[in-house]
């Protein structure tokens, strides 16, 4: 009964305190607040989010991005291609002895001549 | 976004407005959580001026979080309210006493003189109750029968279990009983 009595106070006391003006706070502090927010907004924009570079976005980024990176890529190719096209005929049978034979001393001056692209040799 | 179109958004969505330097959402966060975070430091310390460091410093940590906030881990009123709660405990340590607030406020014109006079000493009477338990018992009491949050919510905000909670608020209402017991009828409260 007293128990009962004592719940039905507290919650009536709790009500009170609920409706009590006092626990409002004052416009000068909602200022106050309101500032200091402002002022952390002005103070500290929200950081961009930056992409984690990988090291091979960085590697084309140093020779100069995608486009120059086709260039290279393109260069490579037409070396494969003209090589594959031009089969054995670019090669001479004693490659080997030219560059490590008797005649070595000589194979660097005789490399223009021999080895040079030459596209009308096939005409 | 403008303030107006705001009252229906959520606190951790305004949280990210606010880190994206929006005006309205730092607006909206003011005025929606400062009252909560100043009411629970009142309740607990019992003195306004107080209350209002406490609030101000809270209010400042929130926005301070606010770029890093997750959305979803957490409740920001729960945030917010351990902040609170913890910058009440280390005011408490550091004073030892509270001390009620004498400021008078506004009359509320909706209530008679006599009913606003009793709610006021009632409201006064449960403050200086309240002043007389351990700080957790304090806490546990106010955030679970004034601010009505839940158990399982004070749980997280205290950082301690349900159970714990249970037996803080049962205790803290028993002593509050207790503290009460020769005031009733000056409050108006008759057995029977």
């Amino acid at each position: 009964m007293a128990e009962k009595f004592d719940d039905d106070m507290l919650d009536d006391l709790f009500a009170a305190a609920r409706s009590d003006s006092r626990a409002t706070p004052s416009p000068d502090l909602l200022a106050r607040v309101l500032s200091e927010a402002e002022s952390l907004q002005v103070a500290e924009p929200a950081p961009v989010p930056q992409q984690r570079r990988s090291l091979w976005t960085a590697v084309v980024a140093a020779v100069g991005g995608w486009p120059a990176l086709s260039g290279v890529a393109m260069a490579g190719v037409t070396g494969v291609w003209i090589g594959v096209a031009a089969g054995t005929t670019l090669m001479e049978d004693t490659l080997g002895l030219d560059i490590y034979g008797e005649t070595a001393q000589s194979y660097l001056s005789d490399l223009d001549d021999i080895y040079a692209f030459d596209f009308t040799a096939e005409e | 976004m403008p303030y107006d179109q705001q009252e229906d958004t959520p606190d951790d969505a305004l949280l990210v407005l606010f880190a994206n330097g929006d005006g309205a959402a730092a607006r909206t966060l003011t005025l929606r959580l400062t009252p909560r975070a100043f009411a629970h430091a009142f309740r607990v310390l019992g003195d306004r001026a107080e209350a209002e460091d406490v609030a101000q410093e809270a209010m400042i940590r929130l926005f301070k979080q606010a770029p890093d906030w997750r959305q979803g881990e957490a409740k920001v009123t729960t945030w917010l309210y351990r902040v609170t709660a913890n910058l009440c405990t280390d005011r408490l340590r550091k004073t030892k006493g509270v001390a009620l607030d004498a400021i008078p406020e506004p009359e509320d014109d909706a209530k008679s003189a006599a009913q606003t006079l009793q709610d006021r000493a009632r409201a006064d009477a449960l403050q200086s109750a309240l002043a007389t338990l351990p700080e957790r018992q304090r806490q546990a009491v106010v955030l679970r029968h004034i601010e009505g949050q839940s158990n399982p919510a004070i749980a997280e905000i205290m950082e301690i279990s349900v159970e714990a909670v249970e037996s803080l608020t049962a205790r803290g209402k028993r002593a509050l009983a207790e503290a009460l017991a020769s005031q009733r009828e000056a409050l108006g409260y008759t057995d029977g």
